[in-house]
């Protein structure tokens, strides 16, 4: 097993990388980090994703022979896959950062308890 | 619905503050914050801090057993490296006329996915706007204010001369050569309005504005869009995986060159909205 953990060490990075996102999307009050420990998750499933499409010894697959042997190059498909995820995590951030400058400019802080106390302050 | 309407119509500023709720809220109860009750908050939170990250140790254990239940790391053996990674490589050249065997995939095999994805970054840009465009004068005034306060930066415009051309030609070099090279659309959309970016920001908005007007942004963004939705329709109707690789290869770039236009004005205009709530 522990070899296995050796070889795999991008995917055991990655689930690491994703716990600690979780962690600090829990735990961070603050509106602006949660959208960071988002980031972070993010990234940790791109690296897994990345890291599967890897074959040791190919090339990555810009055709240079016409394609005429498959077993030269590495799998195009994570990366598109990490492309697609890219874009998604791009809106999202930009989304929710836009909401939380509205958050803020309305209530003066982007810290989750303070706001709660501002909020319950003018009875929302 | 009326306050939303106003809200959206650019009357009325941040709907939270008046107006949202037809109704007048009722008054809270309100008691004085006892010690027992202060107690019992940080009591709470400290459990939830316990338990979150109990759990979040939890998880990163059973990923890792997961992980453990992989095959093994680059092996061209592995199941991910199935016989459609191999058609795609195998016959992306042929099929595609693009050399880039991921160019090939996501704009010909997966185009519709990629059109999909040009929308999700054309939606966001419009949430964003529509969430932080400087409807108030008082909100306006302000995003005068920090420009000002922000350009005219004389090292930053002095290297800002030497790099802004040629973080262009490098952008236009990945995005024309995306069939051909590593790069593409996206990519060179990126760095092309990462371009646009620092130009504004070292010789000020306005600048940018003598070029990039508003009708513009909206005409390059839409235009994008739209030419992505033709050359796409065109490829399929023309017998998609069928057509000749030299008309296919032109369609490629074409497509190539409209993700990089939805990109790129995207790129700019979450910059434009964050720091001054308009283009």
């Amino acid at each position: 097993m522990l070899t296995l953990l050796v070889q795999n060490r991008y995917a055991v990075t990655a689930s690491v990388l994703f716990a600690v996102g979780f962690l600090h999307v829990l735990l961070h009050p603050d509106l602006i980090r949660k959208v960071v420990a988002f980031n972070i998750m993010d990234a940790s499933v791109f690296l897994l994703l990345a890291s599967r499409g890897t074959v040791a010894g190919r090339a990555a697959a810009i055709l240079t022979d016409g394609g005429a042997d498959p077993s030269r190059y590495v799998n195009p498909i994570p990366a598109g896959l990490v492309l697609t995820g890219i874009v998604v995590s791009v809106s999202v951030s930009a989304f929710s950062l836009a909401l939380i400058q509205r958050v803020y400019g309305v209530y003066g802080t982007t810290d989750l308890r303070r706001l709660l106390e501002a909020m319950k302050k003018r009875g929302e | 619905m009326s306050a939303l309407r106003r809200w959206l119509d650019g009357e009325s500023g941040y709907p939270l503050r008046a107006g949202w709720r037809e109704t007048p809220p009722k008054k809270p109860k309100t008691r004085p914050a006892r010690r027992d009750d202060r107690r019992q908050l940080d009591g709470f939170l400290r459990a939830y801090a316990l338990c979150a990250i109990v759990l979040c140790m939890l998880l990163a254990l059973c990923l890792i057993l997961g992980v453990a239940g992989l095959p093994p790391f680059a092996d061209a053996g592995n199941p991910t490296n199935n016989e459609v990674a191999e058609r795609y490589v195998g016959s992306a050249e042929e099929e595609t006329g693009a050399e880039n065997a991921v160019a090939g995939m996501i704009l010909n095999y997966r185009g519709f996915d990629t059109f999909g994805e040009s929308c999700v970054l054309f939606v966001a840009l419009c949430c964003v706007e529509l969430l932080l465009r400087a409807t108030t004068p008082a909100l306006r005034k302000e995003a005068e204010a920090c420009e000002k306060e922000a350009a005219r930066d004389a090292i930053l415009a002095t290297v800002a001369r030497f790099i802004v051309p040629c973080v262009l030609v490098f952008g236009l070099c990945i995005l024309f050569h995306g069939h051909l090279s590593p790069g593409g659309g996206f990519s060179g959309g990126a760095v092309l309005g990462a371009a646009l970016i620092l130009f504004a920001a070292a010789f000020g908005r306005d600048r940018v504005r003598r070029f990039f007007t508003r009708r513009v942004f909206d005409a390059v963004r839409i235009s994008g869009l739209m030419l992505y939705a033709v050359m796409f329709g065109l490829y399929v109707f023309l017998g998609a995986n069928g057509v000749e690789s030299g008309l296919s290869r032109w369609i490629v770039q074409i497509i190539d060159v409209a993700v990089g236009l939805v990109v790129m004005s995207t790129m700019y205009g979450f910059f434009a909205f964050y720091t001054k709530g308009e283009l």
